[in-house]
């Protein structure tokens, strides 16, 4: 009885409460809203680091130029659009690798590995049969090689998954190290005494387009977005994808089979994962390299942020053409913004982005539920109460 | 003696509400110090969320709760517990790769100290003092059912709580075990602790409780004293009295064979025997009403039709073709399968969102569930099912913005509409719906009944499993009643009473026990 003694008849102070399906009205408010708070809180981010010599509106001028080129500037702005552009179209093909298997609720974290896996069989093709053979039968070679590859390294997981019911995201984690250390070999026995490893022979690479290396590259990778929104919203195969996302059960019920599904889509993702990786060795950096420090990469370390791209975008393929270009925006222009305030020389680029995710994700949560704060005690309820008690 | 009836538990006018379900409407609740309350109820009638309101799970909407007749809030299980309220789970929590006095050490107090010979001491003499048999050294992994369970009452003891709550506590266990519990919970009540047991098993209920209290839907329908009570009276207050419902029953018209069950054995993930050793046969132009406490292997004789089920060996589920008279094997088959062999099955799972349809998806992207497969292109088939969702909006009446609203959205009524228009629409041979019309209003679960009853007419075998009493008695033609996954009795269900279906639903006729 004396523990009793220790309670209050108070109501919690906080509760959440699920509220019905969002309706677009909200889901609008809520998105304008998250986005809104993202700004502010970027703004006084800015004003509090620049010590207020720093202000917005230079802020943004600077990440402006960082990412489109600086306006008038002719040659200024062809770099970074050109530059802009590559990168943005090799995050947005991560990010389509990934929207398949996301839309199963496939959380396939695994991306680097399959894109390292891919773009290391191109070099070996590049590297030991590039000299000897007709160009576009190495070509063909590639592109198989590294489709292949990708495929591979992302249905290991997947047939796990399926038959044992194993963690999609541990297992695919761990791939990347796997695919980082098998490349890591290769890079250091090709090196041997040198001091960085040169770029394989120019007969190798992929033909120009617009004048650049990597101009095949830009068209493929916008095209894989079209053609996977239209496979996740036409095929049959989307359509079972989506069923199996959201419930395996119903998947069952209509006759699909899940786990055919699950090792067919995760070939698919992991097979878009490592054409990135082969185009990008072949057509953009005739070069491997995997290490903390370097920008060019195979992978730039686009196989995680594709994960908050596929997020943002909702898994919406074209949706994520835009998300993708903002995220080079806020990482190009951050760097600017670091080059020219050494006050955001490091991490404000991660600062911000971590900042814009934060809210647009932090705010789904008020899309279905709601908090319910406690209210005054009603008088007469509390009367009853100490009756109540003193009956007692 | 009477002095010695001191109030423990109060609940009064508890309601609580999940969206637009009411699990819990205005009820309320007693226990006495030193007593067993039997806490009687179909499966949905509310008893484990009022349990669950007071072991601080849930927070009621509305109501109070007394303890020794003071007014608590109880926010979460710890201060549950500090009201000296225990409540032993279902589904128990325990971590597997501790011992049992490991176990119960992660009860402890954060300011005690972590000193196992301690607990283990103390362990040992709750033990002593009520009958319990464990080892308190054995890892959890090891245990048996049972083994666990005793373990979860000893940790909850061990909390120092004056009042139990079992939740179907002998659902898990066998025959001898639960007479061994019963032991130990009369021994608790002889050293003052109250102890509030929920089941639907009548022989429980008068073998060991004191009072019972009965729920129906959600409502507080009375208390009586065990023994004053009888199995008669307490199914009475359990099911209720006949009403009335109008539903139409026209005559079975030359009813022939559809499908006929042999022997049909199923076990559940867990490797135990959920349907045993089932036979009977459908039969075209009726309907066949399956009756039985939820989860007595409904579920499972539904899916194992429909090819979502392993069989065990030797069990035959035979389809009888109206065309051509065909017979098809059903058992080892999967579901695309038997659509590929030409076997018109339709089926109205019990989980409407998470196995009958994709909540996320709109009207005409359900209807493609079906149909998406139906041409030769890579792409899904889109023409029909869209036809197909505006005709069952239109004939069915749905109220949705439109045919891509996710079907999530709409209401529960509205949701059934589209699966069992869906499932119609395929013109079946057999036709199997789960608890049709669970959580629907009058209005519609009168429009899922004509239905029903029109399908019937045009020759359909159609298979009702049901869970409302007086629905089944007036629109079956025939009533199977399953109880532990047998078949308890299949009885006509124009002739057949009330009292008789609640009997045969809670309690295992002799002779199926024996053969």
């Amino acid at each position: 009885m004396t523990e009793s003694g220790k309670h209050t008849t108070r109501e919690p102070l906080v509760r959440i409460v699920k509220r019905g399906l969002p309706s677009t009205g909200r889901s609008i408010a809520v998105r304008a809203g998250s986005l809104l708070a993202a700004l502010l809180i970027c703004g006084i981010y800015i004003l509090v680091v620049g010590k207020g010599e720093v202000t917005i509106g230079n802020a943004l001028s600077q990440m402006w130029n960082g990412t489109f080129g600086i306006p008038g500037n002719a040659r200024s702005m062809r770099i970074m659009l050109w530059d802009t552009a590559i990168y943005s179209a090799k995050l947005l093909c991560i990010s389509v690798a990934l929207a398949p298997a996301f839309k199963m609720k496939f959380w396939n974290i695994g991306a680097e590995g399959q894109i390292i896996m891919g773009g290391l069989m191109t070099a070996i093709l590049m590297h030991d049969f590039g000299s000897g053979m007709p160009k576009p039968l190495l070509i063909f070679l590639m592109v198989i090689v590294c489709i292949v590859s990708g495929a591979i390294w992302g249905v290991i997981p997947a047939v796990f998954k399926a038959y044992w019911g194993t963690n999609e995201t541990l297992f695919t984690l761990m791939m990347n190290y796997v695919a980082m250390k098998i490349m890591d070999y290769f890079y250091n026995m090709w090196k041997g005494k040198l001091s960085a490893l040169p770029t394989f022979p120019e007969q190798t690479w992929l033909p120009p387009l617009f004048d650049r290396s990597y101009g095949w590259n830009i068209v493929i990778f916008v095209a894989l977005a079209v053609i996977m929104y239209f496979y996740l919203k036409k095929t049959k195969q989307g359509y079972e994808i989506a069923v199996v996302g959201d419930s395996a059960n119903t998947a069952r019920y209509a006759g699909i089979n899940v786990r055919k599904v699950i090792i067919r889509t995760m070939a698919i993702s992991g097979a878009i994962c490592g054409l990135c990786g082969g185009l990008t060795v072949a057509g953009q950096n005739h070069n491997i390299a995997y290490s903390a420090e370097a920008v060019h990469t195979v992978t730039s370390g686009y196989g995680f942020t594709a994960i908050i791209v596929a997020w943002l975008a909702n898994f919406n393929t074209l949706g994520m053409i835009l998300i993708a270009v903002l995220i080079q925006f806020l990482e190009k222009g951050t760097g600017q913004l670091g080059n020219s305030f050494p006050a955001f020389a490091v991490g404000a680029g991660n600062v911000m982005i971590g900042i814009v995710l934060f809210c647009i994700i932090g705010g789904a949560f008020f899309m279905n539920y709601k908090l319910v704060f406690r209210k005054k005690a009603h008088p007469k309820h509390k009367s009853e109460t100490e009756v109540r008690a003193s009956d007692a | 003696m009477e002095q010695k009836k001191q109030v423990a538990i109060e609940m009064r006018g508890v309601t609580k509400a999940f969206g637009s379900l009411v699990a819990n409407k205005d009820v309320d609740l007693c226990v006495y110090r030193g007593e067993i309350l039997a806490l009687l109820g179909e499966n949905g009638s509310g008893k484990t969320t009022l349990m669950n309101m007071l072991s601080g799970i849930y927070y009621p909407d509305a109501g109070e709760i007394f303890v020794d007749g003071k007014s608590v809030s109880i926010r979460s299980p710890k201060d549950a517990f500090e009201c000296g309220i225990g409540m032993i789970h279902q589904h128990f929590k325990l971590v597997d790769i501790f011992s049992a006095v490991e176990n119960v050490a992660l009860a402890m107090d954060s300011q005690e100290k972590y000193n196992l010979k301690a607990v283990a001491a103390k362990m040992q003499q709750i033990c002593d003092r009520y009958g319990f048999e464990l080892d308190i050294q054995q890892k959890v992994y090891d245990m048996t059912v049972s083994q666990k369970q005793t373990l979860e009452i000893i940790k909850v003891l061990y909390r120092g709580a004056d009042f139990l709550i079992l939740d179907e506590p002998t659902a898990v266990l066998t025959p001898q075990e639960a007479d061994k519990l019963f032991q130990v919970i009369r021994n608790m009540r002889e050293d003052g602790k109250s102890v509030i047991i929920i089941t639907h098993k009548l022989h429980e209920v008068l073998d060991i409780s004191d009072r019972v209290t009965i729920l129906r839907k959600g409502q507080y329908i009375g208390t009586v004293d065990t023994k004053d009570a009888t199995e008669d009276s307490l199914t009475e207050m359990m099911v209720g009295q006949k009403v009335e419902l109008n539903i139409d029953r026209p005559e079975p018209v030359d009813p022939e064979p559809r499908l006929i069950l042999k022997n049909v054995t199923c076990k559940n993930a867990e490797g135990i025997i959920v349907l045993d050793d089932v036979s009977f046969t459908v039969n075209s132009g009726e309907i066949l009403g399956i009756a039985g406490i939820s989860g007595c292997g409904q579920k499972e004789l539904l899916e194992a039709i429909a090819g979502l089920q392993g069989v065990e060996a030797g069990g035959s589920i035979l389809y009888y073709s109206p065309q051509n008279r065909k017979t098809t094997e059903l058992v080892g088959k999967s579901p695309r399968k038997i659509r590929d062999l030409g076997v018109a099955l339709s089926f109205v799972p019990e989980d409407r969102l998470g196995m009958g349809l994709v909540g996320s998806m709109g009207m005409t992207e359900n209807m493609m569930l079906r149909y998406y497969n139906d041409n030769k292109t890579i792409f899904a088939e889109m023409k029909k099912p869209r036809k197909l969702a505006l005709k069952i909006k239109e004939e069915l009446d749905v109220a949705t913005p439109g045919i891509d609203t996710p079907v999530r959205a709409l209401s529960g009524g509205n949701v059934q509409k589209v699966l069992v228009g869906r499932e119609i629409a395929a013109s079946p041979t057999v036709l199997m719906t789960a608890y049709a019309v669970r959580g629907l209003d009058i209005h519609t679960s009168y429009t899922i009944y004509r239905l029903l009853n029109e399908q019937k007419q045009a020759g359909v075998a159609v298979i009702y499993v049901g869970e409302d009493l007086d629905v089944l008695l007036e629109i079956s033609d025939r009533i199977m009643v399953l109880c532990g996954g047998r078949v308890n009795g299949i009885v006509d269900a124009r002739t057949t009473t009330k009292s008789e279906v609640g009997l045969l639903m809670t309690n295992m006729r002799k002779e199926a026990q024996h053969d």
